[in-house]
């Protein structure tokens, strides 16, 4: 009897020693896997396929202003300067173009439009390769921002887990997916912040790092005006860097630096282009109107601003604004959590009819973008000491508070004008949000420390949540075939993947 | 020109760290609960003709529970198997004393107000030595109890004749005698039974004090499994014996007969009903309940519901703001013991405690590492989440009865918020390091900007003669100090364009 229980114990032991190898081999596995650099590419190749989908199967236009961008880009296709000196009437449902509203991303994108206007007369085709040069753009700036969070000495795991979360938020593909300046902007800020964090690493000044510098930020302040908080920020961040960092002898370092490259004449003209176009717009706008993005009814008539829809409501709103109570701030802002965690996981479209539809995010999503907001926050702040000796962190974690901050006051000064939650929109935050979520991974990385096993576990329980409506998921189980091309194809390869995806979903 | 300000700084933290400036806070918020005892008629806000009521009825009567209910009582909603009359059966004891003496029933309310000012006044010395015991220093003790007292749901609760008072009291001792058991390395059995005590006349007061009594009585316990093991029953039984006779005789005594009420109340509740609190109807029939303000809201809320409900996120958001709100606000029973006119929260104040509790959150987070080696923090904070997990549970699972954001109070949260409060501050002191100057101007500007409307102040300003017993010096004297607040206090923009 004795001897019976004490083999029984043995092979006990035995047995929970093979399931403890086991589970080691298969976390050893997990974890090799997922800091490949394969993961990576598989990764970035997922996040394509996502937005490549929506791409191909959400009619045109996409909610995120896809027409305005599209019709611009047309403008800009019949002409080769990047100004509009007399804007046309029919123009006008656009606001005023000269003085903001028609970008470089609009100029830019024409060259590729005139290209596949060439190659193809499908409105269809040309309109989805528009929008697939969109995802080129993002896919490329989230490989700028893998190689930024290398440079400050992230791990491969860390980075490829965040990127693969942030390709995982259903407002990312559908904003990728539409032709839009955000994803230009994407791309530029990735490439700013990867020149910005060059120069803190770099330990002797090197006149490229600072031409560039000033030629991706004055080009990105012309994709778009909210890039200026960047570029306004981390001018001041780099100002004291360089100050404390060299004193006196940086203009005298940096000379030495100038006068050693060939190709200066290319380099004065880059600048000149670059901050001369800036100056065009926005001081040119300071000088006039006192902004750098002025009012419509600023610079042409009240009559030809009123053709602009969202110019429209904004000037109703705010004649009607004493009609609606004023909230506290502490309201506001608990309204904007809201609005702002909320609208990441839902999806939208124009259906047949022309009419904008949207549908709301699935329980879990919305559940783990609030919650996990609110935790990945609490974690950043508790593990604040595994950034803190980290230069390139520190002016990260900076840029990415001040897009937060500049967003959120823009928000609540629009409020205070209209005393409605218009223009609340979490794409605004999508140019900083890599930063946020890989600051989250290293902090819960920092958190179990040496225990792999609790790492990968709360990966795959992350993971499995979002099965329920991540990424592509919510715009396949939500949408319907109105809001498709209408190719029969299209809605059918959505049917297809609907009646796979939807038993999945509780 | 340095040395003069540091010897001005610290002259000021000698002077916010000092006994006397403790015993200020103490007057400053006797004198604001006073006050509104004073002038604020009868029957307040958060329930207090449910309270006065039934302690008015429990001084006509000896035994501590209702058998037969009259319909007259069904005002009060369902006695016979409420877990709540426990604090009403103690307050009628002085009740009766008043009585005796008086049968005018405006010194009947005050002089009941003035017994449940009392109870606070006693839960705050007692959270203060609770602090000393936990090694806080005095002048973080005194900031956080400052910052408690001015907040104006405290000594709006305190000037209310409400079993909260009683169960601020209680949670202050509970917590203490819990730390006496943590920091003591010899078992003392009386600290036991007490925690147990306690915990017993807590939930039989109100029943949201069972969360506390949980967290606790769980934590303790486990402590003294891990740190006595084998010992405990040697060790129970040495400090037993050498314990005085009288101590024995009290204890076990009071244990008893608490413990009997206790069984008789949620044991019968649980067996009999199968829940610690049994719905009004199943004990009086549906018709009688509806002569209870919260059952007839209760029924039309339920009648009423429609629509697709929020999900958590929108609710959470919505109970966090209403809580907030809730420790700021101020209002009155204009028409009898319904019809609340509410005064809105004063917007400066509101702005500093919300910044204040999103920045001192962060700091807690960020100081956490150093707050956590506080004697007694981990139960401290077992009994603070269980608490308000407990009750943001309770709120949520309303909501989804209703469909309405019903009972959510800020002052649900005061007997944790001297705890909270204290690490909020604790937690701000650590991330500034020794930077003592600019801690004290952070205190300064902080409280300038707290002041406008702070306490009593928001009270005053938000009142009208309405809200005021029908006295003509009451009229003239809050309206004075209104007069004289006003140009202080600053409104939204919008109300002033009105």
């Amino acid at each position: 009897m004795v001897n019976s229980l004490k083999s029984m114990r043995a092979w006990l032991l035995k047995a929970v020693h093979l399931v403890q190898k086991t589970v080691r081999v298969i976390i050893d596995y997990i974890v090799l896997i997922v800091s490949s650099r394969y993961f990576f590419w598989g990764v970035i190749a997922f996040f394509i396929f996502e937005a490549v989908w929506v791409a191909c199967s959400f009619r045109y236009p996409m909610v995120f202003d896809e027409s305005f961008h599209v019709t611009i880009t047309k403008l800009f296709s019949n002409q080769l300067s990047p100004f509009i000196l007399n804007q046309p009437d029919f123009y006008d449902r656009y606001g005023n173009l000269s003085n903001g509203n028609a970008t470089i991303f609009h100029y830019l994108m024409s060259f590729p439009y005139r290209l596949i206007v060439s190659l193809s007369g499908s409105f269809m085709i040309q309109i989805v390769f528009m929008r697939v040069l969109n995802i080129i753009m993002v896919a490329s700036g989230l490989m700028i921002f893998a190689n930024i969070f290398k440079k400050i000495g992230i791990r491969q795991v860390c980075i490829n887990v965040a990127l693969l979360f942030f390709a995982l938020i259903p407002i990312v593909s559908l904003v990728a997916a539409t032709v839009n300046y955000d994803n230009m902007l994407f791309l530029f800020t990735a490439w700013y912040l990867a020149v910005c964090v060059n120069i803190l690493k770099s330990k002797k000044i090197i006149w490229h790092n600072y031409v560039w510098l000033v030629i991706i930020g004055c080009f990105a302040s012309l994709v778009k005006f909210t890039f200026l908080p960047i570029f306004a920020a981390s001018a001041i961040y780099l100002i004291f860097f360089v100050v404390k960092e060299y004193g006196k002898t940086f203009i005298a370092k940096f000379m030495q630096s100038l006068f050693l490259a060939n190709k200066l004449t290319i380099i004065t003209t880059s600048i000149l282009l670059a901050v001369g176009m800036f100056s065009n717009l926005y001081l040119q706008n300071v000088v006039r109107y006192g902004t750098p993005f002025p009012a419509c009814e600023k610079t042409m008539s009240l009559e030809r601003c009123m053709k602009s829809y969202t110019i429209k409501r904004s000037i109703n709103l705010e004649k009607t604004k004493n009609e609606r109570p004023l909230s506290p701030l502490p309201v506001f802002t608990l309204d904007w959590i809201e609005i702002m965690t909320q609208s990441p996981g839902s999806t939208a479209a124009t259906s047949a009819t022309g009419r904008m539809v949207a549908a709301n995010p699935f329980i879990a999503m919305r559940n783990i973008i609030f919650f996990g907001s609110i935790f990945v926050l609490v974690i950043i702040i508790y593990c604040w000491r595994a950034f803190s000796k980290n230069k390139g962190w520190y002016f990260l974690i900076i840029i990415a508070s001040t897009v937060f901050m500049a967003v959120f006051i823009d928000n609540y000064l629009v409020y205070l004008k209209t005393h409605a939650m218009v223009g609340i929109q979490p794409r605004y935050l999508l140019g900083v949000l890599p930063i946020v979520i890989v600051m989250a991974v290293v902090s819960v990385g920092f958190l179990f420390k040496k225990s792999r096993y609790l790492k990968v576990v709360t990966l795959l329980i992350m993971l499995l949540i979002f099965t329920q409506g991540g990424g592509l998921i919510t715009h396949i189980v939500r949408s319907n075939c109105n809001w498709y091309w209408d190719k029969a194809i299209v809605c059918e390869a959505n049917n297809r993947a609907r009646d796979l995806l939807t038993p999945l979903i509780k | 020109m340095r040395g003069k300000i540091k010897k001005v700084v610290n002259k000021a933290v000698q002077i916010i760290g000092s006994r006397y400036f403790f015993w200020f806070i103490i007057a400053l918020f006797v004198f604001q609960a006073v006050w509104i005892a004073l002038s604020f008629r009868y029957s307040m806000m958060y329930d207090e003709y449910y309270h006065f009521g039934l302690i008015e009825y429990f001084s006509h009567q000896w035994l501590p529970w209702i058998n037969n209910q009259s319909v007259n009582l069904d005002q009060y909603s369902a006695l016979a198997r409420s877990p709540y009359l426990f604090y009403h059966y103690l307050l009628s004891f002085p009740f009766r004393i008043v009585a005796l003496f008086t049968s005018d029933f405006y010194t009947q309310v005050i002089s009941t107000r003035f017994i449940n000012i009392g109870l606070f006044v006693g839960g705050l010395v007692v959270f203060a030595k609770l602090f000393k015991a936990m090694k806080i220093q005095p002048i973080f003790r005194n900031v956080a109890l400052l910052f408690l007292v001015l907040l104006p749901v405290t000594p709006f609760v305190a000037a209310t004749v409400s079993y909260d008072n009683a169960i601020f009291l209680l949670t202050a001792i509970f917590m203490f005698v819990g730390i006496r058991i943590i920091q003591s390395p010899k078992i003392q059995w009386h600290d036991y039974v007490l925690i147990v005590l306690i915990g017993m006349a807590g939930s039989l007061m109100k029943i949201a004090f069972l969360p506390i009594f949980a967290a606790g009585f769980i934590y303790v316990f486990i402590h003294l499994f891990i740190n006595h093991r084998k010992k405990i029953k040697y060790n129970f039984i040495q400090s037993f014996i050498a314990s005085s006779l009288w101590l024995k005789l009290l204890l076990i005594i009071s244990t008893v007969i608490v413990g009997f009420f206790f069984i008789e109340r949620f044991g019968v509740n649980i067996i009999q009903y199968h829940s610690l609190e049994p719905s009004c109807a199943v004990q009086i029939g549906a018709e009688r309940c509806r002569s209870n303000y919260v059952e007839l809201r209760s029924g039309d809320l339920k009648k009423a519901r429609t629509g697709v409900p929020a999900q958590a996120p929108q609710y959470t958001l919505t109970w966090i703001s209403t809580m907030e709100s809730g420790l700021l606000i101020t209002g009155a029973n204009t028409k009898g013991k319904y019809g609340t006119e509410m005064g809105q929260p004063l917007p400066i104040i509101s702005v500093v405690v919300s910044i204040g509790a999103i920045v001192s959150l962060a700091t807690f987070f960020y100081s956490f590492d150093k707050l956590r080696k506080l004697s007694g923090f981990w139960m401290m904070m077992s009994i603070s989440i269980l608490y308000v997990g407990v009750l943001f549970y309770k709120n949520f699972s309303d909501y989804y009865t209703y469909y309405q954001a019903i009972a959510i109070q800020g002052r649900y949260l005061l007997p944790l918020l001297p705890v909270i409060m204290v690490f909020l501050v604790l937690g701000i002191n650590y991330t500034m390091k020794k930077r003592l100057r600019l801690k004290l101007v952070t205190l300064i500007v902080v409280l300038v900007f707290y002041m406008n409307g702070a306490g009593i102040i928001t009270h005053i300003i938000r009142s009208r003669n309405a809200w005021y017993w029908d006295n003509q010096t009451v009229y003239q004297v809050n309206n004075e100090a209104k007069n004289l607040l006003n140009p202080f206090v600053k409104e939204y923009w919008y109300e002033k364009e009105k």
